[in-house]
């Protein structure tokens, strides 16, 4: 007799973690309810002196009128600090964490206030004096350049189409504004606030106070909107300040104003050219720029990378692509998921649309003809694009009837985007544990403290299927470190894929483990794993792990394993159709389906997916548009977006896993494919409705209400009676 | 600051002859709250109290009277939805309602109060305005006496526009009403119903699902024998002023695609440059709102 | 000023400025924290709570106004040892990540639940038209609402309608 997945759950798990179970009866805890409501009677209070001027050198920051009120600690400024790093980068180049006598942008923040109270506090702020020496306002500085290119330019009669295009910086808001608290105690700091609060992270906390790795730890806690980046640093970086220096518990919260998250601002303009002989793409040229803000940050990471994405994607002959990163006295901004690669490949998806309908071909054949030869499943994933919504439209709208007998203006947009696999890269050890416990489940240790609910079952879903047992039967959870070998590692968005695969060779070397201590219990050489149990097929005999954790005490029940140094050789490639309506008189545009076939490896956790579809479809329609670029804008969300959503995968099989270990997991650059797939498709599919290029994102007024009447009443023949 | 909730009309009435100017009057406080989030010192004028009228039993409640339709000041927005009235003889204020804002708010913001802060985006107000209902206020108690019941057409009701300062610096542009926060609006008068009377209401969608409607638009009007008598427009929103017209359908059939050439003519002629307050430019508004009357009317002729 | 109103079903006599904000109160006084703090100004849903059985923003409220209502949050709706229908079907939909925004959409989702036992997608989404989830994205959220009007769970399988 066998036991199903149910009876397996019924007999001994709760078919829910305690974290998801907490979460949806409210009793999840976050930041802000510490901060509002549970915060230890001792704790004391952090506010953050920022510059009133945009671009302002200063020498002397005057506290002592503030030190003399009761209750105020202690004012921190830049001379403070051990060691001043960057936000950016472990150095001094860039923005520190406290202005040292020289602000570049309206903010910038430049001392600290310790106190008591919240009273002293807003009194103490009140009286701190900083002789600012405002500078003239400068221009653009350019602070980076990149190139890319291939070939020699083309000779032969081409054909050209080119878009000057723009995407400023968007800026978003998350529901929670950034806070926590930090407990001191003894000298040991443990944050709580968020848990996106990586070992990168603390490495560079113990760099900046000079203290020992195991002296910052971290309190897992639920994520309420918090999404890494500058503003989480800010916070984590005056936190451990203010309590190392008092040797106090301190707290901290931003408002929504301080908390800016807006991204890189793009411009530029792109080139195609195409032989209408061959229907064969010839060459990518271009400018591109992008505005970081007051600090560079990654930018020229990402303006690099974007120019050598949008040149993959399809076979040209002859690239040259430019760019250059400027910094501007505004808010520094930053990179979000999929950045530079959405915000190039709608101009380079439009102009290629633009190209198949001067050659008067599908745009999928067009695209299967010239799409990177070397791209894996790209004509698989084409095929089945073309498998959506078919037959596609070519022939534009009638704009020649009348006015009131106009229907909804209909359009529909394809797009295909490609990853290139990665290719041999240095990346610090990714290590996870299981472990076998004595109520007969399973925990997962990993060390990465980052990973959200979703990715958690994901990791069990790979352990699950080496253990033959249910994916609810293990535990999650990620483990600090006491030392870290590499302390650059990029840990601020998880790699779950790494992880994945660590988590099955621990699984596989746990399942020998189990075996061992099933021959030694059946005595049998024939013990295999079976439904939650160790089973010896000879004499049918069973044991499931539960007894076998409380009886077995000879063996180690745990193994971990340590993955390093590895390649992920799967590019990733998606298609996407989506289909709009305008109306034609009002301009009122609705998305009314995406469509989305994507090629990401062998996937185990689909979930996560069709998460990461809904976040790109939102984000697009965040991108398209945000009308008002203030932090007030409301997060455009799917709600805004249409109902009819569907992502198909191509089929992988992880069968036989148990016994032969994956290459790998998923592939690279899942995220930046489906965000840019979305965003591209939406574009081409309002480009077909409106018969009108997009040049710019958000789309501006002017573009969606042509100053230019299409008609006036005169120009249409009038039924008189 | 003083927080008064009266518990009978006749009570608030005493408060607000003794109170005069400095008892200020709420009911859902929904804009309050949202506009100034430290409600009551953010206030800028200065107030001694603060009367609370939105669960007085006698303002809540929406009745016919002598023909007539009665909606309370302090209804809340919700319960218009559900309103079997509306729903049969004023469309235009039942739809309305139902695309005020979110469900919460609706919930808790009071027809009164949605009047009384004027947005020109607000879509009951249109509709109210399109309906042809009265303003039943009751003013302060000025100098001791005792203070007056007056009517108001909605076009009477408001005067020009106002600022309201809010927190952060932020300025939100409103209709300014001829009252002020210390008079209590008691009720809103729907004309008779008569036979052959139509209403619709249209919204431009808004491009997020919080945004507020660039355009929005009311239509009420009276056909018999298949023929419009007379059909009336209010139009406002984010991007224009108030516009109440009588739209040029005299006599004229209602199965008739006539109708569509005759609201062109009247939108491609009217002066939208003159109302304009952002948004696209006037001929593209005036394209706009031959839109939203097109989708009404064709709906109506589908009936 | 004293209050008489009531909490989750209890009758309670509070001493509270009138003036004070029942999010507030809820939060910081009684220390019930289900109702989340977001954005304060009714735009995000997370303070979702419900007055006489309607939703409302209860950043929008102010202690002055509930004299003889009846407040529930969401501490108020759960249920001992189990879940209630929407909680279950929005754990076997795998539609809470950060679950910040969980408890306001619960408030509205059972509401709306109550009144039609089963919504179309167009209802569900005109109902959550007051809250935002930044994580997962609405899809899943409105699968689980839709999902309990949907035959109960059998052999463990979510009760979901497959996605179109």
């Amino acid at each position: 007799m066998s036991m199903n997945d149910t009876t397996y759950i019924r007999r001994f798990f709760s078919l829910y973690s305690q974290e998801e179970k907490d979460k949806v009866r409210g009793l999840a805890f976050y930041p802000t309810d510490y901060l509002r409501a549970l915060l230890p009677a001792d704790v004391a209070f952090v506010d953050v002196v920022r510059s009133p001027h945009a671009g302002a050198t200063f020498d002397k920051i005057d506290s002592s009128e503030a030190l003399q009120i009761p209750g105020v600690l202690k004012v921190i400024t830049a001379k403070d600090i051990p060691q001043n790093l960057s936000f950016a980068k472990r150095s001094k180049q860039g923005q520190l964490i406290l202005a040292d006598g020289k602000v570049r942008y309206r903010g910038e923040p430049c001392a600290l206030v310790v106190a008591e109270s919240r009273e002293a506090l807003s009194a103490a702020m009140k009286k701190i004096q900083v002789n600012w020496k405002p500078e003239a306002e400068r221009g653009a500085e350019v602070i980076a350049k990149a190139a890319h290119q291939i070939g020699k330019p083309p000779s032969g009669q081409l054909a050209e189409v080119k878009l000057p295009f723009s995407f400023p910086s968007l800026h978003t808001r998350y529901l929670e504004a950034e806070g926590g608290w930090v407990q001191f105690d003894n000298g040991e700091m443990t944050f709580h606030a968020g848990s996106l609060f990586s070992e990168s992270q603390r490495t560079w906390l113990s760099q900046i106070l000079e203290i020992p790795l195991s002296k910052i730890k971290a309190q897992e806690s639920p994520l309420g909107g918090y999404f890494g980046g500058r503003q989480q640093r800010e916070l984590l970086a005056f936190l451990a300040l203010s309590s190392h220096m008092t040797k106090r518990s301190t707290c901290l919260s931003f408002n929504s104003k301080e908390q800016d998250v807006g991204s890189y601002g793009y411009k530029g303009e792109l080139s195609l050219s195409y032989d209408p002989a061959s229907k064969r793409l010839k060459s990518l040229t271009g400018q591109v720029m992008i505005d970081a803000g007051s600090y560079e940050g990654n930018a020229q990471m990402v303006l690099q990378r974007m120019i050598e994405h949008a040149a993959t994607i399809y076979d040209f002959e002859h690239v040259n692509l430019e760019g250059q990163v400027i910094c501007t006295p505004t808010h520094p901004r930053r990179a979000h998921r999929g950045e530079g690669l959405s915000a190039i490949t709608w101009v380079t998806e439009q102009l290629v649309e633009q190209a198949a309908k001067a050659v008067e071909m599908n745009p999928l054949e067009f695209r299967s003809l010239n799409c990177n030869q070397h791209a894996e499943n790209a004509f698989q994933v084409l095929q089945e694009v073309e498998k959506l919504e078919k037959p596609f439209r070519l022939v534009p709208v009638d704009r020649n009837r009348p006015v009131w007998d106009e229907k909804s203006i209909q359009g529909r947009g394809i797009a295909f985007q490609y990853a290139i696999p990665g290719a041999h890269k240095e990346f610090d050890l990714s290590e996870v544990s299981v472990e076998l416990t004595n109520s007969g489940s399973f925990k997962i240790r990993t060390s990465n403290v980052t990973l959200d609910l979703h990715m958690k079952q994901a990791l069990a879903e790979v352990a699950s299927m080496v253990l033959h047992t249910h994916p609810k039967a293990f535990t999650v959870e990620g483990k600090m470190r006491e030392q870290i070998d590499k302390p650059a590692r990029r840990e601020t968005y998880p790699e779950l894929y790494y992880l994945a695969q660590a988590t099955w060779h621990a699984s596989k070397d746990l399942a020998g483990k189990l075996k061992t201590a099933g021959t030694k219990i059946f005595g049998s050489d024939s013990v295999r794993l079976q439904d939650g149990a160790i089973v010896d097929a000879n004499s049918n005999k069973k044991m499931g792990y539960r007894e076998l954790a409380f009886t077995d005490h000879d063996h180690d029940l745990q193994s971990a394993f340590v993955l390093k140094d590895i390649e992920r050789p799967h590019g990733c490639s998606a298609g996407a159709v989506t289909r709009v309506a305008f109306h034609p008189l009002t301009g009122e545009l609705r998305v009314e389906s995406v469509r989305v076939v994507l090629d990401a490896g062998p996937v185990f956790y689909k979930k996560g997916l069709e998460i990461q579809l809904d976040t790109a479809i939102s984000w697009a329609l965040a991108a398209l548009f945000s009308s008002e670029f203030d932090s007030d804008q409301p997060i455009p969300t799917t709600l805004d977006g249409p109902d009819d959503v569907s992502l198909a995968t191509l089929p992988y099989k992880l069968e036989g896993a148990d016994e032969r270990p994956p290459e790998f997991f998923g592939s690279r650059g899942v995220t930046d494919v489906l965000m840019s797939v979305v965003l591209a498709s939406l574009v081409n599919a309002i480009y077909d409705a409106k018969n009108l290029p997009v040049q710019e994102i958000p789309m501006l007024l002017d573009f969606m209400y042509p100053k230019k009447r299409q008609q006036t009443v005169l120009n249409f023949p009038l039924k008189r009676f | 600051m003083e927080f008064l909730s009266p518990r009978y009309l006749s009570e608030a009435f005493e408060a607000m002859d003794k109170g005069g100017r400095n008892l200020k009057i709420c009911a859902g406080m929904t804009h309050l709250l949202r506009f100034y989030p430290r409600f009551p010192e953010e206030l800028t004028s200065k107030f001694d109290g603060l009367m609370h009228v939105g669960d007085l039993a006698a303002l809540s409640e929406s009745r016919e009277e002598s023909g007539k339709y009665s909606i309370g000041s302090t209804a809340r927005i919700s319960s218009l939805v559900e309103d079997d009235y509306l729903a049969r003889y004023a469309a235009a204020v039942r739809e309305a309602a139902a695309l005020t804002s979110t469900p919460q708010i609706r919930n808790r913001r009071t027809v009164g109060g949605e009047v009384a802060w004027g947005s020109y985006h607000s879509p009951l107000v249109s509709a109210l305005w399109a309906m042809g209902a009265k303003v039943k206020v009751r003013t302060r108690g000025k100098n001791g006496s005792a203070g007056q019941e007056e009517t108001l057409d909605l076009a009477q009701f408001y005067r020009g526009t106002q600022k309201r300062l809010a927190a952060e610096g932020k300025e939100h542009e409103t209709r300014s009403a001829v009252t002020g926060g210390q008079d209590l609006i008691l009720r809103f008068v729907l004309p008779a119903h008569q036979p052959g009377q139509f209403s619709f209401f249209r919204g431009l969608i808004p491009k997020i699902h919080t945004e507020n409607s660039g355009v929005v638009l009311s239509v009420s009007g009276s056909v018999q024998n298949n023929v419009i008598e007379r059909a009336r427009v209010v139009a406002s929103g984010v991007w224009m002023d108030t516009m109440d017209e009588e739209l040029p359908l005299q006599a004229v059939r209602m199965n008739d695609t006539y109708i569509f050439e005759k609201l062109y003519t009247f939108c491609d002629r009217y002066n939208f440059d003159s109302i304009r307050r952002g948004g696209p430019p006037g001929s593209q508004l005036g394209l706009i709102v031959f839109g939203l009357l097109k989708e009404g009317f064709s709906t109506l002729l589908a009936r | 000023m004293i209050i008489e109103w009531s909490l989750n079903g209890r009758p309670l006599r509070s001493e509270v400025s009138p003036f004070r904000k029942l999010l507030d109160y809820l939060r910081q006084d009684l220390k019930l924290l289900g109702a989340k703090e977001g954005c304060r100004e009714g735009k995000c849903g997370a303070c979702t709570i419900w007055i006489d059985g309607q939703v409302a923003n209860s950043c929008l409220v102010l202690m002055g106004q509930l004299s003889g209502k009846e407040v529930t949050t969401i501490e108020g709706i759960n249920e001992k040892d189990k879940f209630t229908p929407l909680q279950e079907s929005l754990l076997t939909a795998s539609a809470i990540e950060c679950g910040f925004c969980i408890p306001g959409m619960l408030m509205s989702g059972t509401v709306l639940l109550n009144q039609n036992p089963d919504p179309s997608r167009l209802q569900i989404r005109e109902t959550l038209k007051g809250h935002l989830c930044a994580c997962t994205g609405y899809q899943k959220i409105i699968d689980a609402i839709e999902g309990v009007g949907l035959p109960p769970a059998v052999d463990g399988r979510a009760r979901m309608r497959a996605r179109r």
